[in-house]
């Protein structure tokens, strides 16, 4: 498990750094002021014409004051060369991990176009392959003839290549997390292919229009929002709103309490939002769509919340009552500036708003994948009524999000899950005093099980709420000073007793 | 007499100096608390400690420049009163 940003990361340590270098030029400052303030005693006239009156003692004392003020300033120099080179270690550094992040963003987007280009062609090349496969196929069965063994042989040992090549995949997931990184410049050459009459090309071309071919998500996510209604998809629609749940739906048992610690959070956002974890009847009850809403009472008077938002429960590309879908994914990604926030953000915004939580209260917004960039939407909201202080995440691209600095961030990513990467790849969230990303490897089946465990992709596995939910217990042990500090900072919210309170979210689009 | 008095007047002024750079050294050991896990912060922090040592030896050569200058004073006062003694013989 590895921990960048927040109070232990780099940025802190760098401005503890530049203050240190600061503080060590002040300090020779005032070094340099002693040393002259003693040279200032050496050369007053009253001592200086003493010396005449008593020199043995005068020049005694005229050497201890020059050899003194001496090794004062001497000091000073030293601790002023040394201010310097902190200072310039500290910009350096800076600078270092600025050029590092540019090198691999600019390594991402160059596997990504290669990556958009192989699937774009692809798409004509798989079924040209599989017709010819299968008409070799039913030759190579029927035929008993010289040679039949051999050539039986090569079509099994093609077969052989083509599942190597997706082990490959599996086995270098740095090469798919470089794709989803790159992934705008995945699309840009998936369109590309379109100009020469690729299906898949063409509509990347037609939904996102020239934006396609520009390797830029936002200008890409605007085109799709703008052409694809026209065609059909991926229309938002907006109209979210919350409806409070009947009594007879209310959670209860350890899901009626407000969550003690991040594993309890995370457990509580596996409720709300686990599809692969429900039967599929239940899957399609439209009270699956929930938001959940905590009160935590504090000890000393006042309120605390917990708002746990559900990833993504349908991928359908229209919006339909579920405003946690697909189009709503789209509208969140499409602007960082969240003046695009979808049915969803306004779904979950209308629950907090019915739950009383007051303009003052600190509240905490969590959520899993899309819940998450919705919980980071919420709080990068200038007008926002809510006093939002902590937002926790689990497999969520939110790296882009212009979180303010009033707001800390605990992000969780599995390595292996691609969607985190979704942003600007792996490594991109910012390294702030703030902002804590903990990326760790995806539980064993040892360690906790999902359904249909042995079947699922390693991508998907990792992306697994359930799998997050054991993740996050183990932060609750963590002794890395970055997530006690978060751990610390969130401490209203899960020491509390209160009440929970669930809100069904729907879509209903304005006519 | 009044130039002993005014050389214990520097002296004094030289226990401020001193105390200056007490100060400096107590501040510089605190400016050590960076927590930063490197080879290099581990030898910025040796360094900030070295030099906090050598602060506290300037410390002590600050408080014998202000002894010498006391002994001085001393020593002026003692050849005023001997001159003026003289003075007042050759009177």
């Amino acid at each position: 498990m590895t921990v960048r940003g927040g109070a232990g990361g780099i940025a802190v340590a760098l401005d503890d750094l530049e203050a240190t270098g600061g503080a060590l030029l002040v300090l020779a400052g005032r070094l340099l002021s002693s040393s002259q303030d003693l040279l200032s005693v050496a050369a007053a006239p009253v001592v200086v014409a003493s010396v005449v009156v008593a020199p043995v003692s005068g020049l005694v004392a005229e050497h201890a004051l020059v050899g003194a003020a001496g090794r004062l300033g001497a000091l000073s120099a030293e601790l002023g060369r040394l201010g310097g080179q902190v200072l310039l270690a500290a910009v350096v550094y800076r600078q270092a991990e600025a050029a590092t992040a540019a090198a691999v963003a600019r390594a991402q987007d160059t596997v990504g176009f290669g990556v958009g280009v192989a699937l774009g062609l692809g798409w004509v090349l798989i079924p040209v392959s599989v017709g010819v496969g299968w008409a070799a196929g039913r030759v190579v069965a029927g035929y008993d003839g010289p040679g039949s063994v051999i050539i039986r042989t090569a079509v099994r040992r093609a077969g052989d290549v083509t599942a190597a090549a997706g082990d490959a995949a599996a086995d270098a997931p740095w090469l798919m997390a470089a794709a989803a990184g790159g992934s705008e410049d995945m699309v840009a050459g998936a369109a590309v292919t379109g100009l020469v009459g690729s299906p898949m090309g063409l509509l990347a071309l037609v939904t996102m229009g020239p934006g396609a071919l520009s390797g830029s998500r936002e200008v890409m996510l605007r085109g799709l929002l703008r052409h694809g209604p026209r065609v059909g998809v991926v229309d938002d629609g907006g109209g979210g709103r919350a409806v409070a749940l009947p009594a007879a739906l209310r959670p209860d048992g350890r899901a009626a309490r407000p969550p003690r610690g991040l594993g309890d959070l995370a457990a509580s956002m596996d409720d709300v939002g686990a599809l692969s974890t429900v039967p599929r009847q239940a899957q399609r009850d439209p009270w699956r769509a929930r938001v959940r809403v905590s009160r935590v009472q504090q000890p000393a008077g006042g309120d605390a919340w917990v708002v746990v938002i559900p990833g993504t429960q349908t991928w359908a590309p229209t919006g339909g009552a579920n405003p946690s879908d697909l189009t709503s994914n789209l509208a969140l990604l499409s602007d960082s500036t969240a003046s695009a926030e979808g049915a969803l953000v306004q779904a979950a915004t209308d629950a907090m708003t019915q739950a009383g939580i007051a303009p003052g209260d600190p509240v905490l917004v969590a959520g899993h994948s899309q819940g998450g960039i919705a919980a980071a939407v919420l709080a990068t909201r200038a007008d926002s009524p809510f006093t939002i202080t902590h937002v926790y995440t689990e497999g969520s691209p939110i790296a882009d999000l212009d979180v303010p600095d009033s707001v800390s961030v605990l992000a969780v990513e599995h390595s292996g899950d691609l969607v985190p990467n979704l942003d600007d790849g792996p490594g991109t969230n910012p390294d702030t005093a703030t902002w804590t990303t903990v990326t760790a490897p995806v539980p064993t089946a040892a360690q906790v099980t999902v359904p249909d465990e042995a079947s699922l992709a390693a991508p998907l596995l990792a992306h697994e709420s359930r799998k997050y939910q054991h993740t996050a217990a183990a932060l609750d042990r963590s002794d890395h000073p970055s997530v006690v500090a978060w751990r610390d900072s969130a401490a209203v919210f899960f020491a509390g007793r209160g009440q929970v309170s669930e809100y069904r979210m729907e879509r209903v689009p304005d006519e | 007499m009044w130039e002993s008095e005014e050389i214990r007047a520097a002296a004094t002024a030289v226990d401020g100096v001193a105390e200056e750079v007490s100060r400096v050294a107590a501040d510089l050991a605190r400016s050590g608390d960076v927590d930063f896990r490197s080879r290099a912060a581990d030898a910025l922090r040796a360094r900030l400690s070295d030099r906090a040592d050598d602060l506290m030896v300037a410390r002590r050569s600050c408080d014998d420049a202000a002894a010498a200058l006391r002994e001085h004073a001393a020593a002026v006062a003692r050849h005023l009163a001997q001159l003026s003694d003289l003075a007042g013989v050759g009177r």
